[in-house]
Formats: structure tokens, C-alpha cells, sequence
């Protein structure tokens, strides 16, 4: 179904103005039409942050965007309303995306599809960012993957230290290090002086 | 999720002002929907958000024991009983298991389509090693039925599969 067949389905079973906990209330009872709705509202934002966590591997992205979803779509008949479901989607799709951080490393010999497919694709690199941030961007895909993540986290979707250290199981020290290292290296990729 | 704690310094530096200036959404592939859409119709239906509080467990159980003893008395009668013990059920498969199954399917009805001996030899190791990639893979699901990022390399590692078969034979001069 395109994006606009999708628009106007939901509009047309529920208010004009279908505010995210309609579309979530539809959708926990298994409206199909309200959960892609509610799709198309958030996933730009949560494919960015993906994007970024991912370390700008458009096919791990993608996975875990998926899986964000399919997850919230088993989880929504749970959902108490006690966020918003912006909050609720965004949580969701940090605690996926490092699940797989945290599995990627057992896995990783295994997935040789995913370099020779961007290989096979032929796509130029420059197709894969936006001009704005253009070096910033690239510069933070070059960062390890849990530096990276503790970066994302805190100085661009704005989190606590402690709310990371949770997430990702360690210390609120070992955040804060992270963090310290993280910035360094963005620097050096920059090729600024900290 | 409050932005910053006890870091003023970095908050006011030029690094950070260009990291909060960053595009805060990107449009993902249509891909994406059309994937989760497709898995989606593979779900069981949801069961509403409130549902009435289950029987306790005891009751629940006591027809099914029933009907159990009942058939373990016929299979002892026709001596069926050892053989089942002897050949236990396979357990259920995960919705993960089941989509790489669908998935490893329409991969060997499109690898069945190209004529495999032909496939250049140079390629063999390449692709021997792509099949063990895959059944490592699928091992891994079966291992971690919720790691749904594997379903994502399985589906490369086909799609690779099929792209250096096609290439290979495109190198040899013959049509695909």
C-alpha cells in the first residue's frame, strides 16, 4: 500500500486528526491500516538515529527498523499510555539496535553478504549521506561502535549518562569515558585539535 | 531523556552545537515497510489488549491429561508407545525459523532456475563459502530465535549467492 492509499484509509476510519494514542489504540487491536499511520510518522526519525547507531550501514539500519517495528507491533496490546509513543517507539528502537551491538560481535564472521552486496551494488558513498553534516556524518561512522553509541546518545538524542550506562550495561564511569574518547577521535577524524 | 547532565562545557563548544544541528530524520527505503508489512500478515492475530484472567492452572490441565492417559492407553494397546518414545516430536519452530525457512525456499527455486553446472570453477570456493555462511546462519536463528538482524544476513547471503551465480555465468557467456 503507498503512503497516500495509507493516509487516507486512516483518516477515513478514525478522527481527522489522529493523534498518536488513537492510532496506537487502533492499532493495538489490530488495525493494520493505523499501525502504518503511525509508521510513516515516526520511522524517518528513528531510521536517522538507527542510521547513526548502525554505524551508516544502510542494511543493518533497515534490520533493525524492521525489527524495531515488528516489536512494537507484538508489544502495543501492553502499551500503558505512561509515555509518549514517540518515547515508547524510540526506546524501543535504541534497545534493538544494541541488542545487536551486543550480538553483532558473536555474529560478524557470518555476515560477509552485507560488504560484498554494497560492493555488488556499485552505489556511490556520497549517495549515502545528506551535503548537510556531510563530513560529521561520516567522520562518526568511523568511530568504534560502543564509543559511537555512547556519542549518539548523549550529545545528539540527548540522553543521560545514566540512562546510557543502563542501556548498554556498564558503568556510568565507563560512559562518561566513553563519551571523553569518542569526542576525541570525532576530533581527530576531523582533523580539528581537541 | 533530558539533554545533558553536568557536561557545560562540551555544551556550549562548536562540535557539539554541529552534532545537534545533524538532520534528525532520514526517509527510510520503501523496502522497509514493505518488509515489516509482509511479516506482519505471518503474525498471529493480537489478542486484545484486556484479556480475562486465565483459568487457574490445575483446571486448565485436567481434560488434557485426560485425553492424554486415554491415548497413552491406545498407543500401549498397539505398541506405538516406544516408538514415539523412541522418536520424539521435533519442538515448534519460531516465527524466525519459519521466515528463514520461507526465505531459503525462494532461494532454492530461484538458484533452481540457473543451470548450476556451468558456474565457473574460480567461483566454487567463493560459493561454498557463502553456503556455509548461510547454514551458519540459520544455525544462529535457531539458536536465537530473536535476533531478527539474522533473518536480514541470511537474506544478503542469499541474494549474494544468486548474484555471483548470475555474474559467474554472465562471465562465461551464458544467459540467465
Amino acid at each position: 500500500m503507498d503512503m497516500l492509499a495509507a493516509t487516507v484509509t486512516a483518516t477515513a476510519s478514525h478522527p481527522q486528526a489522529a493523534d498518536d494514542a488513537t492510532l496506537a489504540r487502533a492499532a493495538a487491536a489490530g488495525d493494520g491500516h493505523a499501525y502504518e499511520c503511525i509508521y510513516r510518522r515516526h520511522a524517518p526519525r528513528l531510521y536517522a538515529l538507527l542510521w547513526r547507531l548502525c554505524g551508516g550501514s544502510a542494511a543493518r539500519a533497515e534490520d533493525a527498523l524492521q525489527e524495531t517495528f515488528i516489536q512494537a507491533w507484538r508489544k502495543l496490546p501492553q502499551f500503558r499510555f505512561e509515555s509518549a509513543l514517540g518515547t515508547w517507539l524510540h526506546r524501543l528502537a535504541v534497545n534493538t539496535a544494541l541488542m545487536e551491538l551486543r550480538a553483532s560481535a558473536a555474529f560478524e564472521a557470518l555476515d560477509i553478504g552485507e560488504d560484498g552486496m554494497e560492493v555488488l551494488a556499485g552505489l556511490p558513498a556520497s549517495m549515502r549521506c545528506n551535503a548537510t553534516g556531510l563530513d560529521l556524518e561520516r567522520a562518526l561512522e568511523t568511530l568504534p561502535p560502543r564509543a559511537r553509541a555512547v556519542l549518539v546518545l548523549h550529545d545528539i538524542e540527548g540522553w543521560k549518562h545514566q540512562e546510557i550506562a543502563e542501556e548498554l550495561r556498564m558503568a556510568v564511569g565507563s560512559s562518561k569515558a566513553q563519551l571523553h574518547r569518542a569526542r576525541g577521535l570525532l576530533r581527530a577524524r576531523l582533523g580539528e585539535t581537541p | 531523556m533530558n539533554r545533558h547532565d553536568a557536561d557545560h562545557e562540551h555544551e556550549h563548544d562548536e562540535l557539539a552545537a554541529r552534532l545537534r544541528q545533524l538532520p534528525a530524520e532520514r526517509l527510510p527505503p520503501a523496502t522497509a515497510w514493505q518488509g515489516i508489512a509482509a511479516r506482519l500478515r505471518e503474525e498471529p492475530r493480537l489478542r486484545p489488549a484486556v484479556v480475562a484472567a486465565p483459568a487457574p492452572r490445575r483446571r486448565r490441565w485436567l481434560p488434557i491429561a485426560a485425553v492424554a492417559a486415554v491415548a497413552a492407553l491406545v498407543l500401549l494397546g498397539t505398541g506405538r508407545l516406544r516408538e514415539l518414545h523412541e522418536q520424539p516430536p521435533a519442538p515448534p519452530e519460531s516465527p524466525l525459523e519459519v521466515q528463514a525457512d520461507a526465505l531459503a525456499d525462494q532461494y532454492r527455486q530461484a538458484i533452481a532456475a540457473i543451470p548450476q553446472d556451468t558456474v565457473p570453477v574460480e567461483l566454487v570456493p567463493a560459493l561454498h563459502e557463502l553456503d556455509a555462511s548461510a547454514a551458519g546462519i540459520r544455525s544462529a536463528i535457531a539458536q536465537s530465535p530473536d535476533a531478527g538482524f539474522l533473518l536480514g544476513q541470511l537474506r544478503r547471503t542469499y541474494a549474494l549467492r544468486l548474484e555471483l551465480t548470475r555474474q559467474g555465468l554472465a562471465a562465461a557467456g551464458l544467459a540467465t
